[in-house]
């Protein structure tokens, strides 16, 4: 593969887990690492295409316990990640909406305050 | 046709799903449903990659294919199922021993695969690249296996862990890591000598890992753990690179930016209540096993 395409892809793909969906709010931090770890599951293609692309005897063996532990991490992650969403209670206040109320309430304290002194 | 181009053709629809489902989960009535098609990607990339050879329209290919699945199968089956619970109370720990096991397999798979890809460059390509790839995974690997291994071992009460390192002491780790890197490029460099300077970096990368890993404050587990997610994001990106797949490229991608997002902002789980990891949780939970003991 093309080293210059590869780097664009990679610094196009970093960029959008920056900036996009995974900047969720700070309450949900802990879910996006959950969420990146469910997709670190995808070595376990990378596993099997080296089983399946195995040229002799020691890569294939090798390549099997590979598929095998990959697949394993790949369900641990994904439980781990069902587990963090099925403990969020349904009528749970929104963190993020919490710390945006009390702000707008210390900005219009410092307001009430300015129009006093003035 | 190439392997990239197997793991490709499907990939693009599970790329396509990953993108959709990564804006799905920010909604929270859309989670629980959500959530499925993370697993779903990847066995649609799977799917695209072994039904070719298991219905034998790639000759050769079919035996190899049933033993993938039949590795993927008892994979899964041996994966600690935890319970789906809306309990408040369920504890740090817990959450931090799933993530060391998830390291545990990750870095196995790593180092496998980058010791396939090392003697695949030695013996068939002679490419600098990939070779430098292959150690890169095989280094990463071991790092992150052996981190996650301590980990899950001082969570069960197995190891305790060390004092924090003295000044020199540091000074020593950065020495063996600098020397880690100068074996690396001597093997990636001359591949005719490269065997006895390998073996002496992973026996060095197994001290340097093993030490770090048991000098970490017990509150820190997490925050390294998320570290070493970002680390197997890096690894998925040179496995992306070797196999010539985008998929694997921009999923490497995502990690290591989830990675950072947690590592620079922390933020909390909704399966544990709002507290930060106290100093040693797993002899309080052992004290707490041999006060129920007795009543039993």
């Amino acid at each position: 593969m093309d080293p210059t395409i590869a780097a664009y892809v990679v610094l196009l793909a970093l960029a959008l887990g920056l900036t996009g969906a995974l900047r969720a709010e700070r309450e949900h931090c802990g879910r996006g690492l959950l969420i990146v770890t469910t997709l670190t599951g995808f070595l376990v293609v990378a596993a099997v295409s080296a089983l399946l692309t195995a040229q002799s005897a020691l890569e294939l063996v090798l390549s099997t316990v590979a598929v095998f532990f990959a697949a394993q991490a790949a369900a641990t992650a994904f439980l781990l990640l069902r587990q963090e969403i099925q403990a969020e209670p349904a009528d749970e206040l929104d963190e993020q909406e919490l710390l945006d109320d009390e702000i707008r309430e210390q900005q219009m304290t410092h307001e009430g305050a300015g129009k006093e002194v003035s | 046709m190439g392997i990239g181009l197997m793991i490709d053709n499907a990939g693009w629809f599970a790329l396509g799903l990953v993108l959709i489902t990564l804006s799905a989960l920010t909604h929270p009535e859309r989670r629980r449903v959500w959530m499925w098609a993370l697993p779903l990607a990847i066995l649609v990339v799977l799917a695209g990659g072994l039904f070719p050879g298991a219905a034998g329209d790639i000759p050769g290919m079919g035996w190899k294919a049933w033993l993938a699945i039949a590795a993927v199968a008892f994979g899964v089956a041996a994966a600690p199922w935890y319970q789906k619970s809306r309990d408040q109370e369920t504890r740090l720990i817990d959450l931090v021993r799933g993530a060391a096991i998830v390291l545990i397999g990750s870095g196995i798979t790593i180092t496998l695969l980058g010791m396939i890809g090392w003697e695949q460059t030695t013996l068939y390509t002679r490419a600098w690249d990939l070779r430098l790839a292959a150690l890169i995974g095989i280094f990463i690997g071991v790092w992150t296996g052996l981190t996650g291994l301590i980990h899950w071992m001082r969570l069960k009460g197995t190891l305790r862990a060390s004092q924090p390192g003295s000044r020199n002491q540091r000074l020593a780790q950065w020495a063996v890591l600098a020397i880690i890197v100068v074996l690396g490029i001597i093997a990636v460099l001359y591949p005719d000598m490269a065997t006895a300077p390998l073996v002496l970096m992973i026996v060095l990368a197994i001290e340097w890992a093993a030490l770090g890993a048991l000098q970490q404050p017990h509150e820190d587990l997490l925050h390294i753990q998320a570290r070493h997610v970002g680390l197997i994001g890096v690894a998925i990106i040179t496995l992306g690179y070797v196999q010539s797949s985008l998929l694997l490229l921009v999923i490497g991608g995502l990690v290591v930016a989830g990675s950072i997002h947690f590592v620079r902002r922390q933020g909390a789980f909704c399966q544990i209540s709002r507290r930060t990891f106290y100093a040693d949780e797993t002899q309080e939970a052992r004290v707490a096993d041999s006060e129920e003991s007795p009543r039993s």
